[in-house]
């Protein structure tokens, strides 16, 4: 069986691909893509340790099915709002926004 | 059981999806909609005066249950106490004066309106169970529920180019936040999986296992402890903007229509301090020594940053966001105070943590009011500029009178309520001694401070000449709803005393349970 630390770990480097994405990348789609890449790592440990927990481990895998259910309601208001800004903009590069800055 | 305790929370979702079936049949009355959320809130909040034990019925004896209530509900994962109405209080109160303010402020909106208030009474229900949440999971669930509705309601003027990116740019750290702060609580979850309790997401289950974990019970637990609390606080700290995870609030604030901005500081910024109480005071605070400094930092490079950033502004909306940023700041003492309660010193967390509560109670009717002042102004063709204000006090001189108590109170000038709250919260800071005296001290300083650009306001009203002297008609709607924020505002500190009981009281069930 494989152990914890390999699934945390897997769970880790998602959590920096994700993150990479969100502070590296401009285009607005990719940076929710890596709000799902994060979002996923979340969901991997919370799998990961209900399974490997002494006892009464289903609650985990309940939560992770939430959260894929939290993850699907956020790009679909996620991708409209997008739809949004591209109408006004026309791209959906998050820095060509110039209304507000201070 | 006694599932009528929930019925405020009930009455807002009929009312959030009753206006949505209502809008498929009706689509000609103009106001109709706003009316109904309006009613539902009304309804909400008097049972939850009622269940607080502060009107009639407990007076003459009639009430149907203890007050104030005090229900537990394992399988809903909900609690019903002195702590969860006070909150319920806040959000109700911030959905009246935001929806009373929208009904005049949306008129150029003809479309979409039973959305946006569907979607606000769904944010406040959102909030609503934040607060009365006994589990970790459902909390980052409830929270999800007030953010998305937000989302939405920030982009609500779709042709609007400054709103469209009000509207990405709060999605985008919105759901930046959420998932770090899940990925936080998967960590915590993983913690206590080792313990004897199992794995839990309890609120106080998570307390007790992080308590046998850091007394020994695990090995090298503190690595994940400080990586949970950190994430935690990142998560949850862009939702109340602390810096350094504050940069959305400003442009969003400034680009949402102005009622929501109202909404956002005065009503979803609470829901985030609903979050991290229960988070750090009841989950997390057996931690205490992981993440009690760097709160502490957090508040003081919170106040500063937010003060000194407030006065290079022009822009009201942006001003008040900045200031909204310090009052973050303020509010985060009482976290930080409140931690004694792991040390037994109850007394003096009870005190801070009522101090905080009241705090974001009086910060209700203050933001919410100025924001709205900001609202009416733009709405009777002013501007939302600082120099539109010059001269302000000859075109409409009873909003800016309004605004000069709203203003003297969140500065925390004497008889008005930001006083008080700000009072209570820095002397139990003094009281609690060692470290917790240097919040004390940075928070007078601020104060001070931020005097500056708030009486700068005042100033441009009522000095300065205006080039446009005439009278301005007031829309009504927005009028009553400043004016009912204003009165909020003398009130609470005409009837301090019974509020800090009410404070105490709720501080009590938060730390008790």
């Amino acid at each position: 069986m494989i152990s914890l630390e390999y699934e945390l770990i897997l769970s880790a480097i998602l959590f920096a691909i994700g993150m990479f994405g969100i502070l590296r990348r401009k285009n607005a789609i990719v940076v929710l893509m890596s709000v799902e890449i994060v979002l996923n790592a979340a969901i991997m440990n919370f799998v990961a340790f209900s399974s490997y927990a002494h006892a009464n481990g289903a609650s985990g895998q309940v939560f992770a099915l939430f959260a894929i259910a939290v993850a699907a309601a956020e790009a679909a208001i996620g991708l409209a709002m997008f739809i949004v800004f591209y109408r006004r903009f026309k791209t959906i590069d998050i820095d060509k926004g110039s209304m507000l800055r201070w | 059981m006694s599932y009528q305790v929930l019925s405020p929370i009930i009455i807002l979702l009929a009312f959030a999806f009753a206006i949505i079936i209502v809008n498929m049949f009706v689509k000609s009355k103009r106001r109709y909609f706003a009316y109904m959320a309006l009613t539902g809130m009304i309804i909400s909040l008097i049972l939850v005066v009622d269940m607080a034990g502060l009107s009639f019925t407990s007076a003459m004896g009639l009430d149907l249950w203890d007050s104030p209530v005090n229900l537990t509900f394992p399988n809903l994962k909900l609690k019903v106490d002195a702590f969860s109405l006070f909150f319920y209080v806040v959000f109700l109160i911030a959905g009246i004066l935001v929806t009373i303010g929208s009904i005049s402020y949306i008129e150029k909106e003809e479309k979409y309106r039973a959305e946006y208030f569907s979607l606000m009474l769904l944010a406040v229900v959102g909030m609503m169970l934040v607060a009365s949440t006994t589990d970790l999971f459902v909390l980052y669930l409830a929270f999800e529920l007030t953010s998305i509705s937000t989302y939405a309601l920030a982009a609500f003027r779709k042709k609007d180019k400054a709103s469209a990116e009000a509207g990405l740019k709060f999605f985008l750290m919105g759901a930046v936040s959420s998932a770090i702060a899940l990925f936080g609580i998967s960590i915590v979850y993983g913690v206590t999986a080792f313990t004897p309790g199992g794995p839990t997401t309890d609120l106080s289950q998570i307390s007790d296992a992080l308590n046998f974990a850091l007394q020994g019970g695990i090995a090298h637990v503190q690595i994940p402890i400080i990586l949970g609390s950190i994430l935690l606080i990142a998560g949850f700290g862009f939702k109340i903007a602390i810096v350094p995870f504050h940069m959305w609030a400003p442009d969003v604030y400034q680009g949402s229509p102005t009622t929501i901005s109202a909404f956002l500081a005065a009503g979803t910024k609470k829901g985030g301090f609903a979050a991290f109480f229960q988070l750090f005071l009841v989950a997390l605070i057996a931690a205490k020594f992981q993440w009690g400094l760097l709160v502490g930092i957090l508040a003081v490079i919170t106040m500063v940053v937010g003060n000194v950033l407030a006065i290079v502004q022009t822009d009201l909306k942006r001003m008040l966001a900045y200031s909204s940023i310090a009052q973050a700041g303020y509010i985060l003492i009482a976290i930080c105070v409140g931690t004694l309660a792991f040390d037994g010193d109850v007394d003096t967390a009870q005190l801070a943590v009522a101090g905080g509560l009241l705090h974001i109670l009086i910060h209700v009717f203050m933001k919410s009011g100025a924001f709205l002042v900001v609202a009416l102004t733009a709405t009777a063709k002013v501007g939302e500029n600082l120099n539109d204000y010059k001269g302000l006090y000859r075109r409409m001189p009873i909003v800016a009178f309004c605004m000069t108590i709203l203003l003297l109170s969140l500065a925390g000038i004497p008889p008005l309520g930001g006083f008080f709250s700000k009072f209570v919260l820095f002397s139990s800071a003094v009281n609690a001694g060692g470290w917790f005296v240097w919040l004390a001290v940075f928070g007078v300083l601020n104060s001070a401070l931020s005097l500056y650009y708030y009486v700068r306001v005042i100033k441009y009203m009522y000095i300065l000449k205006g080039e446009d002297e005439s009278r301005v008609k007031v829309p009504t709607a927005l009028y009553v709803a400043v004016i009912l924020a204003t009165l909020g505002v003398i009130l609470s500190g005409l009837l301090a005393e019974p509020l800090i009981s009410f404070a105490k009281a709720a501080a009590g069930g938060l730390l008790g349970g």
